[in-house]
């Protein structure tokens, strides 16, 4: 008897590889919009496991996956059409990738045949996507994909994480052939785990244990890590401050007595005040970006820094007197632990330390600028929380107030887009961060201009029954660029001023969500209490005044010595 | 200080991954002045020749960036005097082979003469411009050459290996 037409449990079509492979990874939910070139996925999808979550922009589809994965740890994964659709989804990758967010996008292409030919919705999407991802693949064959999605999944999660592009033509999706899930994903010369080397460890134990005023700082690599207790066990030895970086926000609890909160360019005045002051910067998952560091030159000026990262390509990239410790960040921080214990611990009444405290009482929650509303309502939202709720954020001066008023108490709770400053993030990151953590409340703290990209989320959110809060900080302008125009560009205002529309409270109200205008702190106290309430998606439209700015402030290209506030 | 260096790239030899490490110099808007690209003895495995006019700080960026391309095995960067560098140029002449002979003798060149005039020279990249210098007395119908290919000198100095 031939058994050569007989149909295996292993014989079928790409598109059913693809779940397969999914399900396989563990993946319960995408976050995507169909079209022509996913149509066999989709349709593989009806009979699968994993939920689908329908966006109404590719864009927020991406920002959902990127915030699911920030939430929780795990990969997010979207989806979209060949052309538009994966033109679209574009920015939330590039988003992911600045900020080594893992997620996985999978795009349609058109079939094979037609690559090339400027087909209907044919773009080159590997070629578009190639300089915003980890990796790209294009599996050619259905047989192809079980190793192409584990490879993706592997790729995107290991070492420093990132998204990974997996573009298949519509052919391969309905193309059929034996698969085989089995396969062990082994890819040469790509390292997952850099041991640390033990010299460069005890190297960076000397310096510490050598300098007078150090410091540490926190990136979102320590959060990835999950190497928080470790960084406040070396801490409370050293009786150092602990700053952070935007992304490194929740690393540590930022009401921690040795907390400063964020340095840069909308850093607190006392962190950028004490890390100039220091002599030894020790930078824990942090890449020392140009929004944290400011001026280079002076930003290492007499002093050491040390950067413990996962990515060998970090190591001295942008700071000169750096000792790089390559490796897994939690491994290389117990190795220094281990070294600088064995030695004295420091005085807790350092000259150092007092100067911290001074100038912490001094400065720890001051608000510069008297007419500021924002911070208030910032405070606010901190106080109505739990300790695990979620707050996402948008881009711009509503970030900044983020960034120095809100104090995260817990990894992942903090998501904003630090490295890309997409705006439009917030929201449709604030879905996919409450699909991963239904239990917590998850608040977008929003201005006007961000909101209005991606408020198309609106539908998702409430024909899912996925509930999040959007905060509107609402001064009709582009508050930021208004701000650096009043600032920096002679008080010319152009092209900020947005109006008085819409009427959000209506908008949310046309999708059927709540929405709410309050009057200052006070009612918004009460709106917000009530929206976390109710089980349904709110929109809180709070007035703030436009000329609102935000201090501390350190204008591009100057140091972190030379705040306006 | 700027100087001509010699990028070494081994790499998966697979699609796409000449498209990324060219990526890394347009982003940086460095030039490249030569690319060469060939199989090595390693299954798999291919090796880019890049020549570039570039500083210190813009190689170490190109070396980063380039690192962190997963296909990328190890980036060795070499100051051009650490190389032993050669070019292959094919020229292909208008009319007879007179006077010919003697300048490709002098340039170590061979001369082929099957259904048309034809000019082979391997050798360093400079003697490849003087020899086509000399030639253009002539009238050169046609010219291809395959950029410069090379390898470290066994007491080559200052090489740098982004290999972790």
């Amino acid at each position: 008897m031939h058994t050569s037409n007989m149909q295996t449990d292993s014989y079928m079509s790409g598109a059913r590889a693809i779940v397969r492979a999914l399900e396989n990874e563990g993946v319960d939910v995408i976050f995507g919009i169909p079209g022509g070139a996913t149509l066999p996925l989709y349709d593989e999808l009806k009979d699968g496991k994993i939920r689908h979550i329908l966006a109404r922009h590719e864009q927020s589809a991406s920002h959902m996956a990127d915030g699911y994965a920030r939430a929780s740890g795990r990969v997010g994964v979207c989806s979209a059409t060949s052309g538009p659709g994966a033109t679209n989804l574009l920015t939330g990758v590039a988003t992911a990738y600045m900020d080594s967010s893992p997620i996985v996008a999978i795009t349609g292409q058109v079939a094979k045949p037609f690559i090339g030919k400027d087909a209907f919705q044919e773009i080159d999407t590997v070629g578009v996507y190639m300089p915003v991802v980890k990796y790209a693949i294009q599996p050619l064959t259905p047989k192809e994909i079980p190793e192409s999605i584990k490879m993706a999944f592997f790729i995107s999660s290991t070492g420093r994480q990132g998204p990974v592009l997996v573009d298949v033509p519509k052919d391969v999706q309905t193309g059929s052939d034996e698969m085989d899930f089995s396969s062990n994903v082994k890819l040469k010369g790509y390292e997952t785990s850099f041991k640390p080397d033990p010299s460069r460890a005890r190297e960076a134990a000397k310096l510490i244990l050598q300098a007078q005023r150090p410091i540490i700082l926190v990136g979102g690599g320590a959060i990835k890590a999950n190497a928080g207790s470790m960084v406040v066990e070396l801490a409370e030895i050293l009786m150092a401050p602990i700053a952070s970086t935007l992304m490194g926000k929740g690393a540590v609890p930022e009401t921690h007595f040795l907390s400063v909160g964020p340095i840069g360019m909308h850093g607190t005045y006392h962190a950028n005040r004490l890390i100039t002051e220091s002599d030894l910067v020790i930078g824990i998952g942090a890449r020392f970006s140009d929004r944290t560091t400011m001026d280079t030159g002076e930003f290492e000026r007499e002093k050491m820094i040390i950067g413990l990262d996962i990515d060998p390509t970090e190591a001295k990239k942008n700071l000169k007197n750096e000792l790089a410790v390559t490796g897994d960040v939690k491994e290389s921080l117990a190795m220094i632990l281990q070294f600088v214990k064995s030695m004295m611990p420091y005085s807790e009444n350092s000259p150092w330390i007092r100067r911290v405290k001074e100038l912490k009482d001094q400065f720890d929650g001051k608000v510069f600028g008297e007419k500021a509303v924002s911070p208030l309502i910032i405070k606010e939202v901190r106080g109505q929380l739990a300790d695990h709720d979620i707050v996402t954020t948008e881009v711009g001066q509503t970030q900044a107030w983020a960034e120095l008023f809100y104090k995260a108490l817990k990894p992942r709770t903090f998501i904003t887009s630090g490295g890309l400053g997409t705006m439009g993030f917030g929201f449709p990151a604030a879905i996919g961060a409450k699909v991963a953590k239904f239990g917590s409340n998850v608040v977008d703290l929003a201005g006007d201009g961000s909101f209005q990209m991606t408020s198309n989320s609106l539908a998702t959110s409430v024909k899912e029954g996925i509930p999040v809060i959007v905060i509107i900080f609402n001064n009709s302008t582009l508050g930021m660029i208004a701000q650096w125009q009043r600032m920096v560009y002679g008080n010319r205002i152009v092209a900020s001023w947005l109006g008085e529309s819409p009427d959000f409270s209506y908008l949310a109200k046309a999708y059927g969500a709540e929405g709410v205008k309050v009057n200052g702190a006070e009612d918004f106290g009460r709106a917000f209490k009530e929206a976390l309430s109710n089980e349904i998606t709110t929109v809180i439209d709070v007035p703030i005044p436009p000329e609102e700015n935000v201090f501390p402030f350190v204008p591009s290209g100057k140091s972190l010595r030379e705040m306006i506030v | 200080m700027s100087s001509k260096r010699i990028f070494f790239i081994r790499a998966a030899d697979r699609p796409g991954v000449l498209f990324r490490i060219t990526s890394v110099f347009r982003r940086r808007n460095f030039n490249i002045e030569s690319v060469t690209v060939g199989n090595t003895n390693v299954p798999g495995e291919s090796k880019i020749v890049i020549l570039i006019d570039v500083d210190e700080e813009g190689a170490d960026a190109f070396a980063r960036l380039v690192k962190r391309i997963i296909d990328v095995y190890e980036v060795v960067e070499a100051p051009q005097e650490s190389c032993t560098l050669k070019e292959l140029t094919l020229i292909r002449m208008e009319g007879s082979e007179a006077g010919l002979e003697e300048i490709c003798k002098k340039y170590g060149a061979k001369l082929t003469v099957n259904g048309g005039v034809y000019i082979e020279h391997c050798g360093d990249p400079q003697n490849s411009d003087a020899l086509i210098n000399e030639l253009s007395k002539y009238k050169i119908k046609d010219i291809s050459r395959t950029g410069i290919t090379a390898l470290v000198k066994e007491n080559g100095k200052n090489i740098l290996r982004f290999g972790y």
